[in-house]
């Protein structure tokens, strides 16, 4: 049963975060609606949505869980794990981190890397070569379509 | 137009220059389509000063060719990746990744240049021969009709939307809500920005689209194993005979749904794609139901895309209504060259116009010249085992995201949604019907704030506008529809058992 009310739950929070968020704005501007009008009403409509849907998952029991593809629920095969989705977080992360000083291809390669052992990639030559592979791809792309502007290469 | 001036216009868009410029605009646009995060209208703007020393033909051919070339590039990546290269490409991702997971990609692909062809020669068409009388009757759409268009592009993405109806109905609104992040467009003041100044232009669509589809998406595939490691007999993309039978009705009714609200300034391409994709549900489907890979589900959003794209050009040359950024882009370009966009633009400059309907024949034909060889290469992408393509997704995200604004922020905000795009999906909720909801959601706002602005804060001129009273009542129709079709169901369930 709680897994079944986690996700509505979790959207009447979000529906309330919206709703206190909404509450900074002013909804009226004298006689016309200002800019927390719609805001408000959108977060009231997830709150009464979540509502809804909690009520409905008490009264009916719903397929949930992790889905694979578009809505239709497979079983686990060949699954990774939790530690594949940290791995790609941390790869976009440490390209975040990177970029200002080993340029974009240099973060691309290493983005890249850590994506590759998100796959459950182990083989340093596998890993460090999709690196560069991936950094040179980011190289040409940034010299045919990015602005000259972009910090393609580290800051020495 | 009559038969002499597309003969006009033949002759100037097939002259050796305009030819090359077309193919170039049409090239750049397919590029450009693919790698998600250099938008057109970017790209447009980049491009802008090389017109200055061009004649208006070229110019002009040139830029419609990247735009609508970028419609038939965006498709490639949503279907193949996933990844929606421009807004549209959401929709035709639904069905069109799960044809290219089927062994399907080729076809996939095919069936979106062909729709695009159809659909950008029959809009062509289409404009040159009732341009002026179409946008002066799409004037008369109030902005309460507007507001109407936009709620039932909203209905429509929640009967799109994958799973079930009430959580995908929250996830648009949520999805709307974060659209109106930003600069207050009525009153010039930040909304929900935290005293962050990137923050004043709004969430970007790309690098959120990047975090919920690029991120969140493969995390979903590496955990669950739902991707197959390899797809099988990646497919010569000539449809066969029963899927070109498929996409017949498909083609012609998105052609339809799409050459309409692109004139009308405001609705964009996605809404059109939605429109289209809503329309079939009321089809029944020749080969697959749609989400399950059907061919309409490709066909028809592809066709409305396209043609909202080059009907998007009658409310710029007729009026001189840019209804996009892309549209005010071209508009830039026609006053370089000291022609201003307006109800005197078609008569003043006949040659330019014929020129311009003959280049959209000639640049959607280029395009599946170009698209069409290709189709088997890109599709070939799919035989690389998935783990090999997850860091070229990724890469291709981070650039995607960086280049929007040639910053770093915007992929911090793709991480933030890859983060919050997991745990949607972890909770079984799907990530669609949220960026649908962010890209009509401020539309909306701004046509509900313009309507209650006009009519002192009067909420019954929604029910007393014929349009948005229509859009109303079809909403209203469609849900009681479903839900009596649900309880039908239910009930042959009951007695089934």
């Amino acid at each position: 049963m709680a897994g079944r009310i986690a996700a509505p739950l979790v959207l009447m929070a979000a529906g309330g975060g919206m709703w206190l968020l909404s509450r900074s704005q002013p909804a009226y501007l004298g006689e016309a609606i200002g800019p927390g009008f719609m805001a408000r009403g959108l977060a009231i409509g997830v709150i009464l949505l979540a509502v809804l849907w909690c009520a409905a998952s008490f009264l009916r029991p719903v397929a949930g869980g992790v889905t694979a593809d578009r809505g239709a629920t497979l079983p686990p095969k060949r699954a990774i794990g939790g530690s594949a989705g940290f791995a790609l977080l941390a790869g976009v992360l440490a390209f975040a981190l990177s970029v200002p000083s080993l340029g974009l291809a240099a973060g691309a390669g290493l983005a890249a890397g850590l994506a590759a052992w998100a796959t459950g990639e182990r083989s340093p030559r596998t890993l460090a070569g999709t690196a560069a592979l991936l950094a040179a791809l980011t190289a040409v792309i940034g010299l045919v379509l990015l602005p000259p502007t972009a910090p393609l290469w580290p800051t020495l | 137009m009559d038969l002499d001036a597309w003969a006009t216009g033949f002759a100037l868009a097939l002259t050796f220059e305009n030819l090359a410029l077309c193919f170039l605009g049409a090239l750049l646009g397919t590029v450009v389509g693919v790698l998600p995060g250099i938008g057109p209208a970017a790209t447009l703007a980049l491009l802008l000063p090389l017109t200055f020393a061009m004649e208006p033909e070229g110019a002009l051919i040139m830029l419609a060719a990247i735009y609508y070339g970028a419609q038939y590039g965006g498709s490639t990546s949503a279907i193949l990746l996933n990844l929606p290269g421009e807004c549209s490409g959401v929709v035709t991702a639904l069905d069109g990744h799960r044809m290219a997971l089927d062994g399907r990609a080729g076809p996939a692909l095919a069936i979106a240049a062909l729709s695009s062809l159809v659909a950008g020669l029959l809009t062509a068409l289409l404009i040159a021969a009732v341009a002026g009388p179409l946008s002066q009757l799409t004037v008369l759409i109030s902005p309460a009709g507007l507001a109407g268009i936009v709620g039932l592009g909203l209905f429509l993405a929640a009967i799109i939307s994958p799973g079930p109806a009430l959580p995908a109905l929250a996830m648009i609104l949520v999805g709307a809500w974060l659209g109106l992040v930003g600069t207050d467009l009525a009153g010039g003041q930040p909304r929900f920005t935290f005293g962050i100044p990137e923050l004043r232009d709004g969430i970007g669509f790309v690098p959120l689209v990047m975090g919920l589809y690029g991120l969140a998406e493969l995390i979903r595939a590496l955990e669950t194993g739902g991707r197959p490691e390899r797809i099988a007999q990646v497919r010569w993309p000539w449809p066969r005979r029963a899927d070109l039978r498929a996409a017949v009705g498909p083609t012609l009714r998105g052609t339809a749904v799409g050459s309409v609200l692109g004139v009308i300034p405001g609705a964009n391409t996605v809404l059109a794609a939605l429109a289209a994709r809503g329309v079939e549900g009321l089809f029944p489907p020749r080969d697959r139901r749609l989400g399950q890979g059907a061919v309409a589900g490709v066909a028809a959003p592809e066709a409305a895309n396209n043609a909202a794209a080059q009907s998007a050009l009658v409310p710029l040359l007729s009026l001189g209504l840019p209804g996009s950024p892309v549209m005010a882009v071209l508009a830039g370009a026609l006053m370089i060259q000291a022609m201003i966009p307006g109800p005197a633009f078609i008569a003043q400059n006949p040659d330019l116009f014929a020129a311009l309907m003959a280049s959209l024949v000639v640049g959607n034909i280029i395009l599946v010249i170009l698209n069409l060889p290709f189709a088997g290469v890109w599709a070939a992408l799919l035989a690389v085992p998935f783990r090999r393509l997850v860091p070229l997704i990724v890469v291709v995200s981070l650039i995607g995201a960086w280049s929007v604004h040639n910053a770093l922020f915007d992929v911090w905000v793709m991480l933030f949604f890859g983060a919050v795009g997991w745990v949607l999906l972890r909770l079984g909720l799907e990530p669609t019907p949220l960026v649908l909801g962010f890209v009509l959601g401020p539309a909306l706002e701004e046509y509900v704030r313009r309507t209650l602005l006009l009519s002192r804060g009067d909420l019954t001129v929604f029910l007393t506008d014929p349009v948005s009273a229509s859009c109303i009542a079809v909403s209203l129709a469609g849900a009681a529809w479903i839900a009596m079709r649900k309880r039908t169901a239910l009930l042959r369930q009951r007695v089934g058992r």
